[in-house]
């Protein structure tokens, strides 16, 4: 694929800017010597220089990166060939005739720019140069070592399609193309980086697509002016809406077939060479509570999971701060009994509710981040200590009460629920908490106020974050809180698509 | 980020914890009280006993509840409670106070002295239950020893919520207190308690109904009476009715079991005279029947009739004695008079005590026997 063509580069980097001042001329020696220049204190560029059999003035060079080219092939259908290519009466226009008779590989393309050639270089390519030529050809060696597509660890399912993207650009629109075989799937690549010079591709069905939104992420993609992307991420804090908001407004997955679905119902995934995540936009908030895995299964169980799903985000960020509130301010809302327990358990211990709630929070934290990042045979050893040793232990030695100790781990467990919010779920946490411990439960009530309110002003790409939630038509419901048996889901989801309807009327039980 | 929006920020947080807190009691501080006894001494002071929990350290890992019984004294009930500072870790938490004892000095004195503050302060609920003492002060019962060694009060509470199944006692709230003295003809009614001797433990036992006529203590009815009392007024969800084995023979041996009760008081006027009648709807199973010689099919007549001879004998009697007795229209008829014929009611409204002393009521039950548990007749045969 000819890249270079279709890149659309936001700002030219300054390096390869230098490049233009530079031309090539006549002379063998002295292109090499520019080469050398560009890449000088660079030893990983190989030159490679030979010479036909038959006319020993013939000097060609071959110029490549150790370890990103294919030496098979630079060997048997580069060197060899060209060496003994009988090429005397081709003497004029040896390039073009190199290219056309005696390469035998599959993608040439003979140019004469410095920045074209150094670029090809960079990228695993082999640019093969002659005496007498100002010019030179590009010719297609690269072979990257990739990772196999394996399923993605952060989301795994039961049932499903297991393969997940890798870091290679062109394998992961490889697999998107195998889910969509269509014409109508479009891939826009273009270059974002000055350093990086990272390939990012935009990708989308062009029929249902929004073109709307399609123009917005252009001008947003095409706005970014920084050094390198290294990850999707990248791209997401600079595009996205609300950036300060800690609910996503862009969606992330390493899973083929989520892409796959996001692109049917109209929305648009942009990928980058180097990361296995890749963004997909609109995002609302439903998507949160939704798992790819809920259209593989009974919409009985996917819609129930659902549902767990939601009231899992919200006991998660309430119940810390309720608890506070209802212990330390509304004693008398508590059924007798459960006042006298909890009242039993605190017999002892020196610090206020709010700051064994705190306290606990913080180690439980704590004990989250060092466990993401451990090798997973010390992350047991790590769960171990932090559930039996900290847990118990702290309980008995009355430095916190048993039920603080439940409270913690009702809101840790139920936040592993939606790992999607967790961003929201780990900020939102300790502000009701402290709301809750100032105010009682009128700082609870004020602080779910404030985050609906948050919610609805929200939006993703010119969608509104609560789309679907916010309007109650049964049309725009089937696919949200709950999720109804596919063949009712004629429509795609309003406003991401204008293309509205999904399904035809065979295909539909309706 | 702008000086402004820092501010902003500072003083948004100092909003916050400036202003919050102000009523924040850790749970583990607070003196709980559930259980509270109200007399009056000779010197005219508010004596309060009151039932705390405590938590008791028992091991390491288990602790429990444990009753402690405290009393103070003030010129008012607030007065009295709030001197517990005295010698408590604090004020008295009344958020869990279930049960309120009211001495029969109280009583005497009315009604309003003792619910004013439980009904203006924030903190009792408006569900604590109400009971009368029938002892000669309202400490005596609440000291009485629980015969398991929990919480009395908490016993006490679930034996006021029991007591539908018997139906010789009632629940009355403050709530319901309420209703009662805000209710133009209605005369209030406390159940009762005593302190009852099982197996050589003094403890408290319901013990029927004190009648609070002006809202000043003017007697008490006993257990049987009260329940004519609940069946009348519409209280009763279950108890028992004993008759005799045979009709007139005097040997009480069939108890029936009360299923469903619905009972209706009726004004009736005819020629300008008010009249009640009080439809008494029971829905009953035969639960024993200690005959040897029985048919159930061939007596469920009799039985039938034997048991509406016995509500409306006994009804009839309760009513009597409050007319000529009691002078107080506990039932409620006034209150009936009041809804259906508004009019009448206002001429006789100044008068009511005199006119309810000559009142005809009649009592018209009907009884249902729909069941006879798993037997058809009797197990001895040929006796």
């Amino acid at each position: 694929m000819k890249q270079n063509d279709k890149s659309r580069t936001a700002g030219e980097p300054q390096k390869m800017k230098e490049l233009s001042r530079y031309s090539l001329n006549c002379s063998l020696d002295q292109n090499l010597e520019i080469f050398r220049q560009i890449f000088t204190d660079d030893d990983t560029l190989s030159v490679r220089l030979f010479k036909n059999e038959y006319d020993e003035s013939l000097k060609f060079c071959l110029l490549f990166i150790d370890g990103m080219v294919n030496n098979e092939l630079i060997n048997e259908d580069i060197i060899k060939p060209v060496i003994s290519a009988d090429t005397k009466e081709e003497s004029e226009d040896i390039l073009q005739f190199i290219k056309d008779s005696v390469i035998a590989a599959n993608d040439v393309e003979l140019t004469g720019d410095v920045a074209k050639l150094t670029d090809a270089i960079i990228r695993g390519n082999t640019v093969f140069m002659a005496e007498n030529v100002s010019a030179g050809l590009i010719i297609s060696t690269k072979e990257l070592k990739t990772r196999s597509v394996e399923e993605p660890t952060s989301e795994r399912v039961v049932r499903g399609p297991r393969e997940g993207f890798v870091e290679d650009l062109m394998l992961n629109l490889s697999l998107i193309r195998r889910k969509l075989a269509t014409p109508d799937l479009k891939f826009r690549l273009l270059k974002l980086g000055t350093q990086s010079r990272t390939n990012i591709c935009i990708c989308y069905l062009d029929s249902t697509v929004n073109k709307k939104i399609l123009q917005e992420v252009y001008k947003r993609v095409g706005g970014i002016d920084t050094d390198g992307i290294l990850d999707t991420e990248y791209i997401k804090e600079y595009i996205r809406d609300n950036p300060l908001s800690p609910f996503l407004t862009a969606g992330s997955t390493e899973r083929p077939d989520v892409v796959a679905a996001n692109l049917l119902e109209g929305r648009i995934a942009i990928l980058a060479d180097g990361t296995p995540v890749v963004l997909t936009v609109p995002y609302v908030f439903i998507e949160n509570f939704q798992s790819s895995e809920d259209y593989y299964m009974s919409f009985w169980l996917a819609s129930i999971s659902r549902l767990l799903r939601i009231a899992g985000f919200w006991i998660s960020i309430s119940v810390p701060g309720v608890y506070t509130a209802f212990v330390t301010y509304h004693q008398e809302a508590i059924p007798t009994p459960l006042l006298l327990s909890i009242s039993a358990a605190r017999q002892g211990v020196p610090f206020p509710t709010i700051v064994e709630v705190i306290l606990l929070s913080i180690i439980f934290e704590m004990i989250r981040d060092a466990g993401v990042r451990m090798p997973s045979n010390l992350g047991q050893a790590l769960s171990i200590v932090g559930a039996l040793v900290l847990g118990s232990a702290a309980v008995e030695a009355r430095l916190v009460s048993a039920p603080i100790v439940i409270i913690v781990s009702v809101s840790a467990i139920t936040g592993f629920m939606v790992p999607k919010l967790i961003s929201a779920i780990v900020f939102l946490r300790p502000v009701l908490l402290l709301l809750s411990a100032f105010l009682g439960l009128y700082g609870y009530v004020f602080g779910i106020m404030g985050i609906l309110l948050h919610l609805c002003s929200v939006s993703s790409f010119g969608v509104p974050y609560m789309l679907q939630i916010t309007n109650l038509s049964l049309c725009e419901m089937r696919d949200t809180a709950i999720k109804i048996p596919r063949w009712y889901l004629k429509y795609r989801p309003k406003i991401i698509s204008l293309n509205r309807v999904r399904q035809g009327r065979g295909g539909a039980k309706l | 980020m702008t000086r402004k929006t820092a501010a902003m920020i500072v003083l948004v947080v100092v909003l916050f914890a400036v202003s919050g807190c102000w009523d924040y009691r850790e749970v583990d501080k607070l003196p709980v009280i559930v259980g509270m006894a109200i007399d009056i001494n000779e010197e005219g002071k508010h004596v309060v006993t009151a039932e705390m929990v405590d938590i008791a350290e028992r091991g390491k890992e288990s602790s429990t509840v444990k009753p402690r019984i405290i009393s103070t004294e003030g010129d008012t009930l607030f007065d009295a409670l709030r001197n517990a500072i005295v010698f408590e870790k604090g004020r008295i938490y009344m958020g869990h106070l279930e049960i309120v004892f009211l001495g029969k000095s109280v009583l005497e004195r009315g009604l309003s002295e003792a619910l004013d503050f439980l009904i203006r302060d924030m903190e009792p609920r408006m569900s604590i239950w109400l009971l009368a003492s029938r002892e000669d002060t309202a400490a005596d019962l609440l000291k009485a020893k629980s015969v398991t060694g929990n919480v009395r009060t908490f016993e006490i509470s679930q034996m006021i919520e029991a007591q539908k199944d018997l139906a010789k006692s009632f629940e009355l709230s403050i709530n319901d207190l309420m209703n009662l003295l805000q209710c133009p003809g209605c005369t209030p009614v406390i159940p009762s308690m005593e302190l009852h001797n099982t197996e050589g433990i003094e403890t408290q036992a319901m013990s029927g109904t004190a009648i609070l006529k002006n809202h000043r203590l003017s007697g008490f009815i006993d257990r049987e009476e009260t329940k004519y009392f609940c069946l009348i007024t519409d209280r009763v969800k279950g108890g028992i009715l004993v008759i005799d084995s045979e009709p007139g023979n005097n040997k009480k041996g069939v108890a029936l079991e009360i299923l469903k009760n619905k009972s209706k008081i009726k004004p009736k006027l005819t020629d300008g005279k008010i009249s009640i009648e009080v439809e008494i709807y029971t829905k009953v199973s035969i639960g024993e029947h200690g005959s040897a010689k029985h048919k159930y099919s061939e007596e469920i007549d009799i039985h039938r009739k034997q048991a509406e001879d016995l509500i409306r004998n006994n009804a009839s009697a309760l009513v009597k004695k409050m007319q000529t007795e009691f002078d107080a229209d506990i039932f409620g008829f006034g209150h009936k008079i009041h809804m259906n014929y508004p009019d009448i009611w206002k001429k006789i409204e100044n008068n009511w005590d005199e006119y309810f002393k000559t009142l005809e009521v009649t009592i018209k039950p009907t009884v249902e026997i729909t069941e006879s548990g798993l037997i058809q007749e009797s197990m001895i045969k040929g006796e």
